[in-house]
Parts: structure tokens; C-alpha cells; sequence
């Protein structure tokens, strides 16, 4: 079985997240040079907060423009019969296997950039953590969200469990 | 109602005294040694600093009570918001007892009750001070039910209900000792260079630098010696005092070190001024872990502990660390202990370790970015020779780079895997020597992560994730191949 993949447009939504946040690092990179200029320090360590500073939102500006578009690429979850594959990852893939069996709660959210796009993220609770599948449409999650409930409640009663 | 409602014992609110009044007790102090009197009375914002803990602490006891009927414990909370707490009985997992020399003294005993809530993600520690009186009757009352949720939402498969009659295990004096002697540093080192800072600051408070011979006759010494062997003397002084506070330390916390095997359960029992008492049922118990500092793999010895819903999770505060289940234990006695307390620890499958070929990925880690990016830094400091005596920093660099291999090196040396139906042994870690032992029924989900090229050559990280209280709840071995990511998927429980 193929892997799945979030919706299309969840390459603006974490353009947008990456967007703010590289707004976020030219901001206190921008503070940091104004306030050095302003009182005049100097010295070896005003060179490395600045070149730290510059390297940072060269980072974030890279990641605004390219990371959403990669991740994209990389993004994939299955959904079956006893387990769920969530692979996901820029330049680290990470490839987790969940066992349908130890869930333990399943949450459907919405935060305020995927609601402007009309995305939800797919919330799976265990004991040991959470995973997340991002990034997909109302009915898309709604469907695995009743889907993985069903399985859950199947499995119990195959496996007896509480 | 069986029991409540109930406040705490008064002796709560004084229990984090240095924490809670210092600030109080430092302005009053000051104000009456100074005989001025401005900082009380000219200043509102001090008012709110010094006071806002101790009527916190206060408030707090005044408008908790507790509960007990016989299906929850209610703890009822909050003076402005007022917050209404019920745990269903069945869920509690632990009842912790400790009680300081003051408490005893006193009449007073701390519990700690926990529940399995960590499992939906959100903690339920309940800590108060009672009487001794109302510890005993609630700890009666709250006694972990045998029916209790487990953590997990699969039932037990009746492997760990084994009964033995109950083993002692009492252990020396001398087993203490070595394990504060030769346990890890680093925590200990902080710790004494903060109080030697403050003993520091203190001091100097009276006595001027100038004026004093010590200083003198250290100037001299370190003139003499020379910058190298100063430093070498100077560092194996505050380890041999590191090791010795370390001992002593570890004797006091975990004076009269006694578990109590009693088949189903396991009770532990340590301290000289605050004792602790806990019992851990064996069904709780999802695995073990050993850890082993450099010195101690030198002496082929190492500190188990377990994981358990309800108990530990992670820190070095009295309710927040893991539970020790032996202080000090030879690796070759490692299976058999932990087999003798979980039989499925029994079984040991061959192990998978990195191939050849995988050292340089051990290398490509944040300790080696931040050792190499320390090095740049001390010798970009020791050319410009900015201040006086900055042209050697670089050795500081050095030294930090020359760790950062060697911890690399020994990585892939400690790095292994085995798997099968019963356990899933997992080893990893650099200078401190980590041994993750889990039940593979307990084990929740595996993930595997790799480069783009270190996933073209089948070399993956390998991590689980298992039924134990959040903080310590999975482990990670580094560059496996994909063989052990297979061997461990296949043994998984669906």
C-alpha cells in the first residue's frame, strides 16, 4: 500500500508557520545590530552574536522558501488494518510505526493558519507520546479519525483487552 | 465518606522554608543589620516579592482538603479559582511515604500519590504533608488496587502474576560508597561550583584578597608550578573532593538501601535523614535500565533502576527519581537479577550492532558541531590574544574536541540492539553507558530515522517507545542497519 499525503495546500499553511518564524528571527537579528550600533560595542563577541544572527535568518529564509515545498515531498502515512505509518522529515526522515492496538486517544485539531486554509491535523496519543498527521482536509480527517476508532474497538474485542 | 475531609499538617507550609521565607527573612535581616528601614517601607513591589511565596504556601494548605469515599480520592484546592480534583481509586498507582528527621520529630509524613494519567498525557502528582495518623490511614485507603489499570491498553498476558516467596536484599555500606565515589560527575561538579562561588563571594565579604596569605601563597604556587601542572593539580582536587562528597551523599540518601521481593510486588526502603518506602507492583514494571558511568564500566558495575507508570519519571528531586531497584551491580549478575524479578527478561536474542563503515555518522552529532565549534572559538581567542594568558585557551578547545571523539568513538562501541517476543534490550550512549531492558508487549511504537544518504546505505536510528511515566518513556540506538529495525518491527505486538 502506497503511502498517503496531506493535502496540497498544507504547503502554504507551514509556509505561513515557517514565514512567521523567520519574521520572528529577522526581528531580534535586526535588534541586535541596531543595539550594538546604537551603544557602540565591539569586540570579538559582537562578531560572533552578529555572524550567529546572520547565519540564523539566512536559515529561516532558506526555510520559508524551500523546506515546505521538501517536506511536502516527503510526507506520508498509511493507514491499516492493525497499524499506522507516519513518515515524515526535511533532511532526517522518520519513519514510525503505531500499532492501532496502543492508542489511546485520537484528536482532530485545528490551529488559527490551517483554519484560514480549512486543515486539520490528526492527533494520535499513546502512552509513550503523541504523533501527528498534518495537514488534511476535514473529511479526510474526520474519515481516519472514525476509521482508527473502529479498528481500535475491533482490536480490543479480538484481543479481549480493557 | 471513609476518610476527610482533611487538611495537611501545618509543618506543610514551612517545608520549603529557605524557598519560600529566604526572601522575607534576607529583607527583614538586612533592613535590621543596616537599622534602614526604606526598603520595607518606600517600596510596594518588594512587599508583593518577599511576601507572594509564603502566602502562596498558606493559602495553599488552608484551602486544600482531601477525601476519601470508596471509589475516588477528592482533593478540592484554590482560594480565588477554586479547582476540584477526583481520582477514581482504581487508577492510583503509587503511595509514596518519606519523612525527613524535622517530620519525624514532628508527627508528620510526606505521601506522594500518582495515578496511570500520565497515559492521556496529563500528570496527577498529589504531594502533602499529614500527620502520621491520617498517612497511615490514607495509605491504607489508597492502597494500589491488584485490578488497577495497567498503562496499557492490552491485558496481561499473566506472565508477570508468578508468585515466589518473598528474597531480601540488604546492601553494604560499601556498595554506597563505591556508587557515590565512581557515579557521573557532571552533576556533582555543578553543584560544588556553585557552592564554592557563594562560599567564595561570602568570604570575600571579609576578607580582602590583598591581605590574605592563603591567596599569597596560592599566587606563588601556581607562579611556581606553571599554568599546565596548576591546572592538572587543581582539577584532580576538585575531583577527589567531587568523589568524596559523592560518597557521602550517596551513603546518606540511600543509607540502609533495602528491597523486598515479595513475588508480585517490590518494596524498597532507603535513607538516614529523610526515609523513603515504596512499592512497586511487578505488573507496573515495563522494564529495567542500567546505567554505567565510565568509572563504573571500568569496574564492570553499573546502578539499575526500572520504569513504571506512577513512580520516577525523570530528575534528581525526591518525587521525581526513577526508582532504584539495585545500587550497585556486576554486569556478568545484570540477566540473572532483572530475569529473577521479570522472567520475560529471561531470554536474550543475539544483538545487532553498527556495521563497519558506520563510525563516521557517530561523528556527525550536535556534541561534536558544539565541541569543533568551541575549538574554532579558543583558537580564533588564543591567536588575537586578546587578554593576558588567552594565547593557551586553545588548549581548552582541544581537550573539549579531543572528548567530543572519544565519546563518538566509544558510542559506536556501546551501541547495540537485540529483540524478541519476551524483551527488547537496547545499549547506547558515549562516556555514560546506557542498557534499556523492556517488555515487547509494553513496547508502544518503533520509528526509525535516517539522512537521505545514510537511508540509501540501510543505516537507520532505531528508537521505541514504551508504557513508562512521559520524561523517560523511549530510548534511541544510532545507526543500526535496517536488518535491526526489521528484527524489532517483527517482534512488535499488533
Amino acid at each position: 500500500m502506497d503511502y498517503s499525503k496531506p493535502d496540497i495546500k498544507a504547503v502554504k499553511s507551514w509556509r505561513i508557520g515557517q514565514a512567521i518564524g523567520f519574521a520572528i528571527t529577522f526581528a531580534i537579528a535586526a535588534g541586535i545590530f541596531t543595539a550594538a550600533y546604537i551603544t557602540g560595542w565591539d569586540g570579538p563577541v559582537r562578531i560572533i552574536v552578529e555572524i550567529t544572527a546572520i547565519g540564523l535568518s539566512i536559515y529561516a529564509l532558506i526555510g520559508m522558501v524551500l523546506f515546505p515545498k521538501l517536506e511536502y515531498m516527503q510526507w506520508g502515512y498509511k493507514v491499516e488494518e492493525d497499524r499506522v505509518v507516519i513518515r515524515h522529515g526535511i533532511f532526517f526522515i522518520k519513519e514510525s510505526v503505531i500499532p492501532v492496538i496502543r492508542i489511546q486517544n485520537i484528536t482532530v485539531s485545528q490551529g488559527p493558519i490551517n483554519r484560514r486554509f480549512g486543515l486539520f491535523n490528526v492527533e494520535i496519543a499513546l502512552a509513550s507520546g503523541t504523533f501527528e498527521i498534518e495537514g488534511l482536509t476535514r473529511e479526510t480527517a474526520d474519515t481516519i479519525s472514525e476509521n482508527l476508532k473502529a479498528r481500535l474497538y475491533t482490536r480490543i474485542a479480538e484481543k479481549g483487552v480493557l | 465518606m471513609k476518610f476527610g475531609p482533611v487538611r495537611g499538617h501545618p509543618i506543610y507550609i514551612f517545608e520549603r522554608f529557605i524557598v519560600d521565607f529566604a526572601p522575607m527573612m534576607a529583607v527583614v535581616i538586612f533592613s535590621v543589620v543596616r537599622g534602614n528601614f526604606d526598603l520595607l517601607t518606600s517600596n510596594a513591589a518588594t512587599y508583593v516579592i518577599i511576601l507572594a511565596a509564603p502566602f502562596n504556601r498558606i493559602a495553599t494548605y488552608l484551602t486544600t482538603t482531601y477525601e476519601i469515599d470508596d471509589v475516588r480520592l477528592t482533593v478540592k484546592t484554590g482560594w480565588l479559582v477554586k479547582k476540584n480534583m477526583e481520582v477514581p481509586l482504581s487508577t492510583i498507582t503509587t503511595v509514596d511515604a518519606s519523612q525527613s528527621v524535622i517530620q519525624k520529630l514532628i508527627g508528620a509524613v510526606k505521601l506522594n500519590i500518582d495515578n496511570a494519567s500520565n497515559v492521556a498525557g496529563t500528570a496527577t502528582k498529589i504531594t502533602m504533608t499529614f500527620s502520621e495518623e491520617n498517612a497511615r490511614k490514607i495509605k491504607e485507603l489508597l492502597k494500589p488496587a491488584d485490578n488497577m489499570v495497567d498503562g496499557a491498553n492490552i491485558v496481561s498476558d499473566g506472565a508477570e502474576t508468578h508468585t515466589e516467596t518473598g528474597r531480601d536484599y540488604v546492601f553494604k555500606a560499601k556498595d554506597l560508597l563505591i556508587m557515590g565515589a565512581i557515579r557521573s560527575k557532571g552533576a556533582a561538579l555543578l553543584k560544588l561550583y556553585v557552592l564554592a562561588s557563594g562560599a567564595f563571594s561570602f568570604i570575600a565579604g571579609f576578607i580582602t584578597v590583598s591581605d590574605s596569605k592563603a591567596a599569597h601563597w596560592l599566587e606563588m604556587e601556581f607562579e611556581a608550578l606553571g599554568i599546565t601542572a596548576s591546572l592538572i593539580i587543581a582539577f584532580a582536587a576538585v575531583m577527589v573532593i567531587a568523589v568524596i562528597a559523592g560518597s557521602i551523599g550517596t551513603y546518606i540518601k540511600y543509607y540502609g538501601f533495602h528491597v523486598m521481593d515479595s513475588g508480585d510486588a517490590i518494596k524498597i526502603k532507603y535513607g538516614l535523614f529523610t526515609q523513603k518506602s515504596y512499592t512497586i507492583l511487578k505488573k507496573k514494571i515495563s522494564g529495567f535500565y542500567y546505567t554505567q558511568s565510565l568509572f563504573m564500566r571500568l569496574l564492570k558495575t553499573g546502578t539499575l533502576y526500572c520504569f513504571a507508570i506512577g513512580y520516577g519519571g525523570g530528575g534528581d528531586d525526591d518525587t521525581r527519581e526513577d526508582p532504584i531497584i539495585v545500587p550497585l551491580i556486576r554486569d556478568s549478575e545484570l540477566r540473572m537479577v532483572m530475569a529473577r524479578l521479570l522472567p520475560e527478561m529471561q531470554e536474550v536474542s543475539p544483538s545487532v550492532v553498527p556495521g563497519r563503515g558506520t563510525q563516521k555518522y557517530f561523528f556527525y552529532s550536535a556534541t561534536m558541531v558544539f565541541a569543533a565549534i568551541v575549538l574554532a572559538a579558543t583558537i580564533s581567542l588564543s591567536i588575537a590574544d586578546f587578554w593576558a594568558g588567552s594565547g593557551l585557551l586553545w588548549i581548552i578547545g582541544a581537550v573539549c574536541f579531543a572528548m567530543g571523539i572519544v565519546g563518538a568513538l566509544m558510542q559506536k562501541k556501546n551501541t547495540s540492539l537485540s529483540s524478541n517476543a519476551s524483551n527488547v534490550t537496547m545499549t547506547y550512549g558515549g562516556f555514560k553507558k546506557t542498557t534499556v531492558c523492556v517488555k515487547t508487549r509494553n513496547i508502544e511504537t518503533v520509528s526509525a530515522r535516517a539522512g537521505l544518504f545514510k537511508a540509501r546505505r540501510g543505516i537507520k536510528s532505531v528508537s521505541i517507545g514504551f508504557i513508562a511515566p512521559l520524561a523517560t518513556a523511549g530510548a534511541t540506538a544510532k545507526n543500526l542497519p535496517d536488518t535491526a529495525v526489521d528484527m524489532i518491527r517483527s517482534d512488535l505486538i499488533f
